[in-house]
């Protein structure tokens, strides 16, 4: 008999029996299974939406981008080209359609600088160009 | 060698006077146009297009004409005269007195000032657009030119 045995036998048969219940194999966990179980966290939390939150500074930015081009729409001047009509309906634009506009509107309704605007609009050498 | 240099000299002249008397056949000069509306009844607006048929032409002036009805200077494209550009023109002017102050018969409505080049007589286009009464009804108008005396540039 070794001293081994000897101090065994000097242990409480209940622990005795205790630790050799505890002593098992250690549970291999192969490749595969650490695959399989990362992939189901994965999926697990991929399916789980994060709350999207602007940060402050983004918030500020945008309310300034919208203001800016509110701004911009009503600096914008107002589209001359539905002033420039064939007013008088004669199938052409020309200075008759000026005074047509002149004498159709009330004082004060039309500028004298938007008549002379279309007047010089009718005599452009470039539109005249473009038209041709 | 001295007669190589000479007779290059002498080439050289002869092609600098060459060039000399070219551009003297070339030179330009002014001349001024009247326009002229003929219309029965009194006109409160008026439209005309001027270009020269053999390109011979630049328009550098345009001058308002006898009406005191038309007292400003008619509209034209100012930046094509002002650039030298304008071998054509377009000259409009509309009028808002009343119809008793409005022109009629041969009116000049406008002078225009020209500069032509090249050795041959200038050849003009004149189309009148539109003419119309103080209530935007067309006339039945004609329109006529008369140079006036040139002057070498």
């Amino acid at each position: 008999m070794g001293p081994e045995k000897e101090r065994s036998e000097d242990l409480p048969q209940p622990l005795i029996e205790a630790l050799k219940s505890a002593d098992r194999p250690v549970a291999m966990i192969t490749a595969r299974v650490d695959r399989e179980v990362s992939e189901m966290a994965r999926s697990h939390f991929s399916a789980r939406r994060q709350p999207t939150r602007v940060p402050r500074p983004a918030w500020a930015a945008m309310a300034a981008t919208v203001l800016i081009a509110v701004i911009v729409v009503q600096l914008q001047p107002p589209d001359q080209s539905t002033l420039y009509t064939d007013v008088d309906r004669s199938g052409r634009i020309d200075i008759a359609d000026v005074l047509a506009l002149a004498r159709a509107q009330g004082p004060g309704e039309r500028s004298q600088a938007e008549l002379d605007a279309f007047a010089s609009r009718i005599v452009s050498l470039k539109r005249a160009g473009e038209a041709s | 060698m001295r007669t190589v240099i000479f007779g290059l000299i002498v080439l050289c002249a002869a092609c600098a006077w060459q060039a000399s008397s070219a551009q003297h056949d070339d030179s330009s000069r002014f001349a001024a146009v009247d326009i002229y509306l003929d219309s029965a009844e009194p006109v409160a607006a008026w439209q005309f297009e001027f270009s020269s048929r053999n390109g011979l032409m630049k328009i550098v002036g345009v001058e308002n004409g006898e009406s005191a009805a038309f007292d400003g200077t008619p509209y034209y494209d100012r930046e094509a005269v002002q650039l030298g550009t304008a071998d054509r023109i377009i000259v409009a002017d509309f009028s808002l007195a009343d119809a008793n102050l409005l022109p009629s018969g041969r009116i000049r409505i406008t002078t225009l000032h020209l500069v032509l080049t090249g050795r041959d007589d200038p050849a003009f286009d004149l189309d009148l657009v539109t003419a119309v009464t103080h209530d935007g009804r067309a006339i039945d108008a004609s329109i006529s030119l008369e140079s006036q005396t040139e002057s070498k540039q």
